[in-house]
């Protein structure tokens, strides 16, 4: 979609797109407060990911399914849109 | 040079493995704070596969933290930790990471406040960033490219987080008599190695009796020492709170480098007490190596209480 890269459209406005939508590139040109404001977003796809990565760690270590799913699910809960403290 | 690293370089930049640290430094905060308040995650452990025992919050942190890592560095990072393990670094990826999620596993257990989430991303030549969570949500940070620290405020709202330079201050005139030191004596041996150290000893004695022979008088010695130390007591050294961390038996590279590398560019002097050497950014990466490597060391405010203090522990 062509709106969602900066360097084809020139006056499209990174900081209020979505961060999922932005490529690397187009957020390495953020200043540096911007970037953390934008970057610092995790997707709800981008939870699922830690979440499943995380969880596959722990049933490989401790061998425990239900520690595994305890760890997915605090991870579930925890991250998506990365909600400010 | 690795032959590699022009490709390296090229895949991710400083910005980007930067906004993974913060990234795994918030998720393992946010674990901890949803958790540390729950006695099922505060009880040991088994871990078949480190062969020892482990806090359920600590292992959470850093699985968390892991896993933000390789989402956000997808097959370009090498990770190492307390909690995952400590061989030697192959460097085969491009980024290198040592994690301690939960330092100071133990006063997290307790309620007490003197852990923190740390963290180093490196390699072979450069550290790239340290990053330091603080139990308030306070994030330390330093970063390749710049030449200073900064510490960055929990967000508000949707707004922009706050981040602001943070140097060590000054404190020109301090002397030992008068400063506040910190070294780690949580545990008898480390306890004992320190109070009985023959040069600290001597020293400790004669503040001891110039402050009993001043003691109602507005020049006595305003010393103090505390037994808690390590990366976030760095962090208190950088605020002013503390004025010298010291280490006189050794301690591995999660619990000091991450410290290290962000007072050192707040300001602090960094000195190896045994060879009298000053440690500077430049010695990190070498000193990342191997991350069983241990480190003897003094922090100051500035060096003359730096020195003074090497003097002491040296016997001089």
């Amino acid at each position: 979609m062509a709106t969602a890269y900066p360097s084809v459209a020139a006056n499209y406005d990174v900081m209020s797109a979505p961060v999922e939508t932005l490529s690397r590139r187009s957020i390495r040109k953020l200043a540096p407060d911007q970037k953390y404001a934008k970057a610092r977003k995790v997707t709800k796809a981008e939870a699922k990911k830690i979440a499943k990565e995380g969880s596959a760690k722990i049933l490989a270590e401790t061998g425990s399914a239900e520690l595994a799913k305890d760890f997915e699910k605090t991870m579930i809960r925890i991250l998506p849109g990365s909600v400010p403290w | 040079m690795c032959p590699r690293s022009a490709r390296f370089h090229y895949t991710f930049s400083e910005a980007d493995i930067l906004d993974a640290g913060f990234l795994a430094i918030e998720t393992a905060l946010k674990t901890i704070h949803e958790h540390k308040d729950d006695p099922e995650y505060l009880e040991l452990r088994w871990n078949p596969k480190l062969k020892k025992n482990l806090l359920k919050i600590d292992e959470f942190a850093q699985t968390a933290a892991e896993a933000a890592l390789k989402v956000r560095l997808p097959d370009a990072v090498e990770i190492r930790g307390e909690e995952s393990s400590l061989e030697d670094l192959t460097y085969r990826l491009e980024v290198a990471a040592l994690l301690d999620m939960v330092d100071g596993t133990d006063l997290l257990e307790r309620g007490l406040w003197n852990w923190c989430s740390a963290m180093v991303l490196f390699n072979r030549q450069q550290v790239w960033a340290s990053l330091i969570g603080m139990p308030n949500r306070e994030i330390y940070y330093e970063r390749f490219s710049e030449a200073g620290a900064f510490v960055r405020e929990p967000r508000k709202a949707e707004s922009a987080p706050q981040i602001q330079t943070v140097t060590v201050k000054e404190k020109p005139d301090i002397r030992l008599q008068d400063a506040s030191i910190a070294f780690y004596g949580q545990k008898p041996k480390s306890l004992l190695t320190t109070v009985r150290h023959g040069g600290l000893a001597k020293a400790l004695d004669q503040i001891a009796q110039e402050a009993q022979a001043k003691r109602d008088q507005p020049d006595a010695p305003k010393f103090r020492i505390y037994n808690l130390a390590g990366n976030p007591m760095m962090m208190q050294l950088i605020e002013g709170k503390i004025d010298a961390v010291i280490e006189l038996s050794g301690q591995r590279c999660h619990d000091v480098i991450p410290g290290f590398a962000i007072a050192l560019k707040a300001g602090a002097k960094l000195f190896d007490w045994e060879t009298r050497n000053e440690i500077t950014t430049k010695d990190l990466p070498n000193m990342l190596a191997s991350p069983k490597n241990k480190f003897k060391y003094v922090m100051a405010c500035n060096e003359q209480l730096a020195v003074e203090i090497v003097d002491v522990l040296n016997g001089a």
